[in-house]
C-alpha cells in the first residue's frame, strides 16, 4: 500500500519535470495526476541527493510569488509560506527552503466537505528525499517484523533526523486554484549546532511582534500570536484570547473558526542534554476566517457546478433519452 | 488525526421570547465619537464604527427583497421555514408538510380529507404572510463578553462570525447568519462609563439581546439553506428584571 502511494508520487513528479520551467512536484492541477500508464518511475538503487533531484525537477529559487502578504496585515509566514499562497507558490517556496525537501500531495488529510466527486488538492506534506535501496526479500521481512515491533512496543520514532526539515501545507479551491490555508514546519537542529531557546524565542518574537501568549512547561517553550479577522492582535482581556488556538506540529489537526483571523504558534523543543539548548522548532500558521472562507466558497461554487451539470443532463433526458416501454 | 474537522462554533438560539415593542430602539449607549483602534494599549477609545471590521460597505440587497417592508417578530421555526421558501422563490414541499402535520396523521381516515384541507389553507396563509417580510426582530441570549480594556469594548457573542441562529422543521434546517457580523459583535464602551455599564448588568451569561435584523438574502443548503440578515441595531437587557442595559446601532 505504501509502494504504490510512493510510486504514485514519483509518476507525479516526472509529470512535473516534464512541464518545462515549472516548479516540479504538484505542480498543474489536480488533474495532472497521472493514473499510471505513460509514466514509469524511475527504479534501481539511488542517493537520497539523486532522489530529490529526480523529484523536484527543475527549481526557481528564489520563489516567484505573485500574492504578496496585504499592507499592515499581521506577518503570517513559515519561512515565506503564508495563507492565501497559490499552490504552485507554496510548493516553490517550499523546495527552496532546501534542496532535500520533496513535496508529496497529501491525500489523507481532508476537510469534510462535499465535493461532488471533484478531486480538490487539500495539501501536500514536504520531507527530505530518501535513498532508493533495492531490498532482498529477507531485509523487506526484517524490515517488517521491527516496524511491527516496534509499534507493538508503543515505540517512539522520531519524524525527522538532526538536521532535517519537513512541512504540512494545508490547501483549498476548485481544482487547479488551490490556496494556502495552513502551514506548518518542523526542524530539528544538526547535532552540535543546537541554538539557545532564548536566541530562538528573540528570533520569534523580531519577527512575529509581541506574542499573545508565552508557556514553558519544562521540555518545550511555546510562544502563540493570534489576531482576530481584522488584524487586532488579541491581548488577555480579549473573549478570543483562549479561542483559535492551533498546534504548531505539521503532524496536527486543523480547526478553522471564522471567528479567529491570523494565528501563529511555534513550539521550541528544548534539549534532553542541555534544556537551555533547543533540539527542535516547529511553527504553524493559519488564518481562521479566510480558511474557512475559502472552504465555504470552495463548496458553494462545487455546489453551484454540480447543480449546473443536473440541470443540463435534465434538458438533454428531455430531448433524447429512451422512453419507458409500458 | 488524518481528517480534518471544521469546527465553528455555533450557537443555537434555544428560545426566542417576545421581542421588545420598541421599534425604534437606537442609539449607542456610549454616545462616544467613533474612532478605530488598532493596537493594544493605544485604545482610549472605543472602536464604535467597526470600520476596520467590515467589509467595504454593505453588501447589496437583491431589488426584490429589499422592496419588503414587513418585519416578522419572534418567529417560530415552521414560519422562518416558510419565510426561507419565500426569500428563494423555491417551491416549498407543501404536500409533504401538509402530510407531516400532526393533525392529519392522527385523524381518522374519514376526517384526513377535511384535515388536510385545514392545514393547506393554514400554510397557504402562513406563506402568504411572510411575503413581504425583510426585517426580522429576534430576542436571544447575547452571550456578553467580560469588558475588554484594551480595545475599550465588550464582544456581543451572539453576532459573531461563527454564530448563527438555527430554526429546525421537519429536518429542514434554516439558519440565520449575520454579514455584518464583526461590527455587530463589537460593542464599544469608553473606558470611563466602563463601570457604569458594568453596574447595570446583573449577570453577563443572563443579558439577552433583542435585535433588528434586515434581511439580506437567502440560499439553500444541503439540509436546508440560510438567510442572511444585516445587524441594524440591538438592545442589551437584563433577562430577570427586563431593565435595559443598552441600545446599539450597528454603524454600516
Amino acid at each position: 500500500m505504501k509502494q504504490l502511494f510512493i510510486c504514485s508520487a514519483l509518476a507525479l513528479a516526472l509529470a512535473g519535470c516534464g512541464g518545462g520551467g515549472s516548479t516540479g512536484n504538484g505542480t498543474g492541477g489536480s488533474g495532472d495526476t497521472p493514473s499510471g500508464g505513460a509514466s514509469v518511475p524511475p527504479t534501481g538503487n539511488a542517493s537520497a541527493e539523486q532522489v530529490a533531484m529526480e523529484q523536484r525537477g527543475e527549481v526557481h529559487c528564489p520563489p516567484r510569488i505573485a500574492t504578496p502578504r496585504p499592507a499592515g496585515a499581521p506577518v503570517d509566514d513559515v519561512v515565506g509560506v503564508r495563507p492565501g499562497m497559490s499552490w504552485d507558490e507554496a510548493v516553490n517556496v517550499v523546495e527552496c527552503d532546501n534542496p532535500m525537501l520533496v513535496v508529496e500531495e497529501n491525500k489523507s488529510r481532508t476537510y469534510r466537505i462535499e465535493t461532488h466527486g471533484e478531486k480538490l488538492r487539500q495539501g501536500f506534506d514536504a520531507t527530505f528525499a530518501e535513498a532508493r535501496v533495492r531490498k532482498t526479500g529477507q531485509e523487506i521481512i526484517r524490515e517488517m517484523q521491527r516496524d511491527a515491533m516496534r509499534r507493538a512496543n508503543n515505540a517512539r520514532e522520531d519524524p525527522l533526523q538532526p538536521g532535517q526539515t519537513r512541512y504540512y501545507v494545508g490547501t483549498m479551491g476548485l481544482p487547479g486554484q488551490e490556496r494556502v490555508i495552513s502551514v506548518a514546519r518542523e526542524e530539528y537542529f544538526p547535532q552540535g549546532q543546537l541554538p539557545t531557546v532564548d536566541s530562538i524565542a528573540q528570533a520569534l518574537i523580531a519577527k512575529y511582534g509581541t506574542p499573545t501568549a508565552q508557556t514553558d512547561n519544562g521540555p518545550s517553550r511555546a510562544l502563540t500570536w493570534k489576531y482576530d479577522p481584522t488584524g487586532r492582535l488579541v491581548t488577555e482581556t480579549s473573549p478570543l484570547y483562549n479561542s483559535c488556538s492551533i498546534s504548531a506540529s505539521p503532524d496536527a489537526g486543523n480547526s478553522l473558526s471564522p471567528d479567529c483571523g491570523v494565528t501563529v504558534s511555534a513550539n521550541i523543543q528544548r534539549s534532553s542534554d542541555n534544556p537551555g539548548l533547543a533540539h527542535s522548532l516547529a511553527v504553524a500558521s493559519q488564518n481562521g476566517a479566510a480558511g474557512y472562507a475559502a472552504i465555504e466558497n470552495t463548496e458553494q461554487a462545487l455546489a453551484r457546478a454540480d447543480q449546473q451539470r443536473r440541470d443540463r443532463e435534465m434538458q438533454q433526458a428531455e430531448q433524447g433519452a429512451a422512453r419507458p416501454k409500458l | 488525526m488524518g481528517t480534518r474537522a471544521i469546527l465553528p462554533a455555533l450557537l443555537t438560539l434555544s428560545g426566542l421570547t417576545a421581542c421588545s415593542a420598541d421599534p425604534d430602539a437606537g442609539g449607542n449607549a456610549a454616545g462616544a465619537p467613533p474612532q478605530a483602534v488598532n493596537a493594544p494599549g493605544a485604545a482610549e477609545q472605543p472602536d464604535q464604527t467597526g470600520a476596520g471590521a467590515a467589509p467595504a460597505g454593505p453588501p447589496t440587497i437583491p431589488a426584490a427583497i429589499a422592496q419588503r417592508t414587513g418585519e416578522l417578530t419572534a418567529p417560530d421555526d415552521f414560519t422562518m421555514l416558510m419565510l426561507y421558501y419565500s426569500l428563494t422563490g423555491l417551491q416549498p414541499p407543501i404536500d409533504k408538510w401538509v402530510e407531516d402535520d400532526m393533525s392529519v396523521r392522527t385523524a381518522a381516515p374519514a376526517d384526513k380529507a377535511a384535515a388536510r384541507d385545514a392545514v393547506r389553507a393554514r400554510i397557504a396563509a402562513g406563506l402568504q404572510s411572510v411575503g413581504n417580510v425583510g426585517k426580522l426582530r429576534i430576542t436571544a441570549n447575547a452571550g456578553l463578553s467580560d469588558y475588554d480594556p484594551s480595545y475599550s469594548e465588550y464582544t456581543v457573542r451572539i453576532f459573531a462570525p461563527s454564530s448563527s441562529l438555527v430554526f429546525n422543521r421537519a429536518g429542514e434546517r434554516v439558519l440565520v447568519k449575520f454579514d455584518n457580523a464583526q461590527a455587530a459583535q463589537r460593542w464599544g464602551i469608553l473606558k470611563d462609563e466602563a463601570q457604569g455599564i458594568k453596574d447595570r448588568i446583573q449577570y453577563n451569561s443572563s443579558v439577552v439581546a433583542e435585535a433588528l435584523l434586515q434581511i439580506t438574502g437567502a440560499s439553500p443548503e444541503s439540509d436546508g439553506g440560510t438567510i442572511r440578515t444585516r445587524v441594524i441595531s440591538y438592545e442589551l437587557k437584563n433577562n430577570g428584571s427586563g431593565t435595559t442595559i443598552a441600545r446599539v446601532t450597528v454603524p454600516e
